[in-house]
Parts: C-alpha cells; sequence; structure tokens
C-alpha cells in the first residue's frame, strides 16, 4: 500500500442503462501531486470521481486511492478521503463550529483532540470569529472556505475539490489557490474538477481531459497548451489589413494561424514564435498597429483544438 | 453506536435551531386533541326548548325523563313564540311541547324539528321515543336488566382522546422521520454522511433515534393534556409500551419514506394523507367491528389499531379488538420488525453505490 499511487483508475466504464458516461477511462494520479480533471457539463467528470469516492460502483474497471477499494473497503478509503462537494453539503442551520463537530465525530476524531484541530480549522478558514454563527448567513467564499475545513479537519492522504471556485469572488478564489497550494506543500494529494484553465495552470501538476466519458489528453497544463493550443497575438489595426500581409504572416516560422475579421488580426503562435518579427512584418506590409494583445489560450480553444467543440458546449 | 448518536445529535440540533418549525411538528397532534375534543363537546347533546303547559309532578317527572335521555340540552321556555324564536335564530334543534295532562291517556306532545340535516333530526326521532318510554318505565309491562362488560364506562371524550395518542405517535414518527432524512437530500449534506467512515445501518439508527426523541416530545405533550382531561391509565408500563413499540415503527416508516421521497414537500402531506385515513378506520370511536366491514378488514392489516386497541387496555382495562391481547402485542411487535427492515432497505436502496 505504500507504494500505491494516490488513485489509480484502470478500464473504468459506467453505464446507465444504454448510455455509457464513462468509457474506458485509464490514469494515474501520483502521491503529492494537484491533478485536475477537466471536462464540460456532462463530460463524466462526476461520474468518474463518484465511482473514485465509493458513491458509484463501476460497470467495469477498477479503482483504488492509496491501494483502496473504495467499495470494497469503503471505511478506510473514506478515512483517506477529504471531499469539498460543489454544493458544500454545509449544515446550514448550524453554526460553523457545530458542522466541524460533527464532522470529527462522524470521523471518529478522539473527543480530547477535537476542540484543538476544529480551533486550528477555523482559522485556517479565517472564521474564528464567525465560529458561533449559523452557515447560512455566510457569503458563499466563506461557506466555501469551512466545506474546505470540514474536509481536511480529518487529515486525510487525499482531498478531492469538485470545481471548488465556481461562482466565488476573485478575492475568495486566490485564498482558496492558497489552501489548495498548502495541502501540497503539506504533502497531500489534490483531486480537483475545474471549468477554468487560469485554475488548472496556476494548481495543477497535470490535467486530464476528458469528453464523452473518454481521456481526451493527459498532460502538465504547459505540454497540453504547446501540443493542442497556441498562443494568440491579437492585433487591431487603424485599416483592414490587405491580404497580401496576411499571407506573408502565414508564412512565416511558427505561425499556424491568420485569421482577419475587418481591422482585426488573430495570429495563433506555436512554440518558438518571435512577436517582434512578427510586428515587423506588419509594419514593413503597411499595416500599423493601434492596439495588440499577446495571450495565453483559453481552455476552450484547447479543448476546440482536442474535441471540436467548446467547453461550455 | 458512535456515529449513531452524533448523527441523532444533529438532527436534534437541527430541530431546536429551527423553533417555529420544531413546535409546529411537535405540536400537531395537539391540533387533533383540539379538533376532537370539540367535536365530542359539540356533538353530545341537542339543544331543545321545552314548553310546559302544566306544572305538576307528571311534567316534572317528563322533564326529567328528557333531562336523562343522554340527548337533550333542556331550555325550559314559557311561550310558543319563545320556542319558535329560539328554532328561527339556530339556538335549538327542536321545541318540544307538553301538554297540561301529559301522562294522560291519548295525551299529545308536539315537536317542531329544524330538520336542516338528518344527524341531528334523527337524535330527535330517536330519544324523544325514549325518553317516553323512560317515562312510563315504571308501569310498562316488560322491563329490562343492564349487566356491563366492564367495572365502568369510559366517556366518549376520554375514548376518542387516548386514541388520539395513537394518532400522535403515528403523525409524529412519519413526519419526525420522514423529514431528517428528506432534509438531508434536499440540502445536499447526505453527502458528508455517505463519505463518512460509518456503516448505513448507523446513519438509519442515528435517524430513528433522532424521529423518535422528537416524536416522543409529541406524544408526551398529547399525554399531559390528556392527564388534564382526566384519563388515568391504569396500567402505566403497558401503555408506555405500546407508545415505545408504536413510535418505534412509524418512526422507521418515516425514515423509509424520507429516503424513498427525498423532499420534504413530499413527506409532509403523505403523513397526513397515510396516518388520517389510517387512523378514522381503526377504531378511534369504538370498536372496528361496529363499523363497515371493508374498513375493519383494512384496519387490521396495519399496527393502528392494536395500537388503539393497547392503549384503550392500557387506560381503561377494556379491549376494543376481536384478536386477542397476546397476538395483537405480538403484531405490533412484527410491525416494529418490519419497519426496523423497511427503514434500512430504504435507505440503502436510495443510497447504495450503483
Amino acid at each position: 500500500m505504500s507504494e500505491a499511487p494516490a488513485i489509480e483508475v484502470r478500464g473504468l466504464v459506467k453505464r446507465f442503462g444504454g448510455f455509457t458516461a464513462v468509457d474506458g477511462l485509464d490514469f494515474r494520479v501520483e502521491r503529492g501531486e494537484i491533478f485536475g480533471l477537466l471536462g464540460p457539463n456532462g463530460s463524466g467528470k462526476t461520474t468518474t470521481v463518484n465511482m473514485i469516492s465509493g458513491l458509484s460502483a463501476p460497470t467495469a474497471g477498477s479503482v483504488a486511492i492509496l491501494g483502496v477499494d473504495p467499495l470494497r473497503q469503503a471505511q478506510a478509503a473514506r478515512r483517506l478521503l477529504g471531499v469539498v462537494p460543489q454544493e458544500t453539503a454545509l449544515y446550514e442551520e448550524l453554526t460553523a463550529e457545530r458542522n466541524l463537530r460533527f464532522h470529527a465525530e462522524l470521523f471518529g476524531i478522539p473527543a480530547r483532540e477535537r476542540p484543538g484541530r476544529i480551533a486550528a480549522m477555523l482559522e485556517l478558514a479565517q472564521l474564528t470569529d464567525r465560529a458561533r454563527s449559523r452557515v447560512g448567513t455566510f457569503s458563499g467564499g466563506m461557506k466555501r472556505r469551512l466545506a474546505i475545513a470540514r474536509a481536511l479537519l480529518h487529515q486525510p492522504a487525499l482531498v478531492y475539490l469538485d470545481e471548488p471556485t465556481l461562482g466565488v469572488d476573485v478575492q475568495a478564489r486566490r485564498v482558496i489557490w492558497d489552501y489548495i497550494l498548502q495541502m501540497k506543500s503539506e504533502g497531500r494529494t489534490v483531486l480537483l474538477t475545474t471549468n477554468y484553465l487560469e485554475e488548472g495552470e496556476r494548481l495543477c501538476d497535470r490535467m486530464a481531459i476528458i469528453d464523452h466519458g473518454r481521456l481526451v489528453a493527459l498532460d502538465t497544463p504547459g505540454a497540453l497548451k504547446s501540443r493542442f493550443g497556441s498562443s494568440v497575438l491579437e492585433l487591431e489595426l487603424e485599416a483592414a489589413p490587405a491580404p497580401a500581409l496576411v499571407a506573408a504572416l502565414q508564412a512565416l516560422p511558427a505561425v499556424r494561424e491568420v485569421a482577419a475579421d475587418g481591422e482585426r488580426l488573430r495570429v495563433s503562435l506555436a512554440a518558438g514564435a518571435e512577436v517582434p518579427r512578427i510586428l515587423a512584418e506588419v509594419a514593413r506590409l503597411g499595416g500599423s498597429p493601434r492596439r495588440l494583445n499577446l495571450r495565453e489560450p483559453s481552455l476552450d480553444e484547447v479543448f476546440l483544438s482536442l474535441t471540436g467543440r467548446g467547453l461550455r458546449d | 453506536m458512535r456515529a449513531a448518536w452524533a448523527i441523532a445529535r444533529n438532527d436534534l440540533a437541527q430541530l431546536l435551531a429551527q423553533p417555529v418549525a420544531a413546535i409546529v411538528t411537535v405540536a400537531v397532534p395537539i391540533n387533533f386533541l383540539i379538533l376532537f375534543v370539540l367535536f365530542a363537546v359539540g356533538g353530545g347533546v341537542v339543544p331543545v326548548t321545552v314548553r310546559a303547559a302544566g306544572h305538576g309532578p307528571a311534567t316534572a317527572a317528563f322533564v326529567h325523563a328528557l333531562r336523562n335521555s343522554y340527548t337533550f340540552d333542556v331550555q325550559p321556555v314559557a311561550t310558543a313564540a319563545q320556542a319558535a324564536r329560539a328554532i328561527a335564530s339556530q339556538n335549538s334543534v327542536a321545541s318540544i311541547a307538553l301538554p297540561r295532562n301529559v301522562g294522560a291517556a291519548h295525551s299529545t306532545i308536539a315537536v317542531t324539528i329544524d330538520n336542516l340535516n338528518a344527524d341531528f333530526a334523527d337524535d330527535i326521532r330517536r330519544a324523544l321515543p325514549l325518553a317516553v318510554t323512560q317515562f312510563y318505565r315504571g308501569v310498562l309491562p316488560l322491563q329490562w336488566r343492564e349487566v356491563d362488560s366492564y367495572p365502568a364506562t369510559a366517556t366518549f371524550l376520554g375514548f376518542i382522546a387516548v386514541s388520539i395518542q395513537t394518532v400522535a405517535l403515528l403523525i409524529g414518527g412519519l413526519l419526525q422521520g420522514g423529514l431528517g432524512v428528506a432534509r438531508e437530500w434536499e440540502g445536499g449534506t447526505i453527502k458528508e454522511l455517505l463519505l463518512a467512515p460509518v456503516p448505513g445501518w448507523s446513519v438509519v439508527a442515528g435517524k430513528l433515534l433522532a424521529a423518535f426523541l422528537g416524536a416522543l416530545a409529541g406524544a408526551l405533550l398529547v399525554l399531559v393534556a390528556l392527564l388534564l382531561l382526566g384519563v388515568r391509565p391504569h396500567a402505566w408500563a403497558e401503555y408506555a409500551g405500546v407508545m415505545v413499540l408504536v413510535l418505534i415503527v412509524f418512526a422507521c416508516l418515516g425514515v423509509g419514506i424520507g429516503s424513498a421521497l427525498r423532499s420534504r414537500q413530499t413527506v409532509f402531506p403523505l403523513a397526513f394523507g397515510v396516518g388520517l385515513p389510517l387512523f378514522f378506520i381503526s377504531g378511534p370511536f369504538g370498536a372496528i367491528t361496529w363499523g363497515t366491514p371493508a374498513a375493519a378488514w383494512a384496519a387490521r392489516i396495519f399496527p393502528v389499531v392494536y395500537a388503539n386497541a393497547a392503549f384503550q387496555h392500557a387506560a381503561y382495562g377494556i379491549w376494543t379488538l376481536d384478536t386477542s391481547v397476546g397476538a395483537s402485542w405480538a403484531i405490533l411487535a412484527g410491525w416494529t420488525l418490519l419497519g426496523l427492515l423497511a427503514s434500512v432497505w430504504l435507505y440503502r436502496r436510495a443510497t447504495v453505490a450503483h
């Protein structure tokens, strides 16, 4: 068990009647890494995670959490796993402290250790001063922080966060990211689902992209982008570009695609592209840039290149 | 059991965190008690005016017979106009005019009935001849002798009130059990339970314990009201035993229903929709065999009728069923076991990894 990966998924299949939600997934999450599971709604992410956490039984294939079968050894697996559901699953009528105490009782944390651990988690969630407030009075960000604190209360080796920053403001998002990075620094393995490339890129060591229940790609964020997406140079010119300018840019090395739309030019770049040279070429052929923007491809664009459809279609 | 106890305490904490909802749920059976008390008190006697032309001993004896008929609330009036006004203003159901020679051969009592509906009108039609019979009882050639099965007769109000104890357990158990589980599904907190390292049976046990304690509060409230109404159970141990068994049965069924429906909005009407018809066919007013055979047959299937009988037995020492005491207790015990199995099965069916 000591050498087992944090998560091992082999040939995982889940069918609901005639519908195949997960279709032969294989991946492995190493201990101590932050692993992102990406995909549009209905791609099979949640079904996959439900099977990993033992809430759903696979039709075929196998799942192991740190070498433990989450169905056959359910109680052992649940002790290893801390879950932060998207809907937080907090008791809104009860106080923050009461929610944590109930979790501690369920997970069999010894009574003498409970006050200390609860206090520490409330401090981590920056909710010490709201410990005796009802959760129903909390903002979305506060609830998410409390849910994270609750998931960590029993000190799990593996933490799963379902869309951890969905619907929270930018400031709260940064705080949650810090928590997730802190989990990694403490040696925990983190599995998260997200629709945000920025989040995946900032947090994840590796990301798996799932579509129609199948694994479409699995790699580090940088490798995924370089393999499947491009940096994008967007130019707004004083006048619509001449066809010759478009053709000349297209001929430059490391330029994948040039698209003109009125006065705008969208230049997709491969690794090694030289932006100064592109700008020089634009100037040489009479183009006069009014604005320019160099950005990373969006997850939608990466996903589009992989599947032919957008992430939120 | 550690997890079960934690789950029960968490449920009770949620109940106490919403005091208005808690009071409403716990106090529901008291509403029934008030309703039935009003029914028993209001429907017991019929107000009638009595206008006597004479004032002799025969007239007094007949008025006495009317008053002792268990039917009439006698209001003496002096004139026909007063009697007519009492009917017109719906203050009496009938006016009874006694002739001066009441009791003499061929004397006639005039009765005007406010026949708004058959129920009250028939009360008059039945009770007046009985009063006449009672008046002449001393001289009738045919006499009768009453032999009672029981040393004392329970009042109608007392009899109905004891049945309310069953409805308190029935509705309370279904509501507390059902709402406790449905709330977890609606709030998404069921995940907290499903992802905890505790067996499913301990979740069910925790839910049952919380439902039991919540419904017990309502049942004890009804018991206090019964004591205030003068009901004094002569077999407290039996009373407590049937209370515990019936509460377990309906708390179990409530947990099962909550697991299957997962919606408080559905549990609420279902608890009343199932509970009230069961209550009404299960002998709250008398022996089920005195009613329609089909209803009696249906009532025998469910535990409510046995609970009613056991409560009446514990309260008054009377037995209202043609099933023996021992068999009835065995049926209640069987229902308890069935309820436990059903709650665990329905919870597992709702939550098992599929």
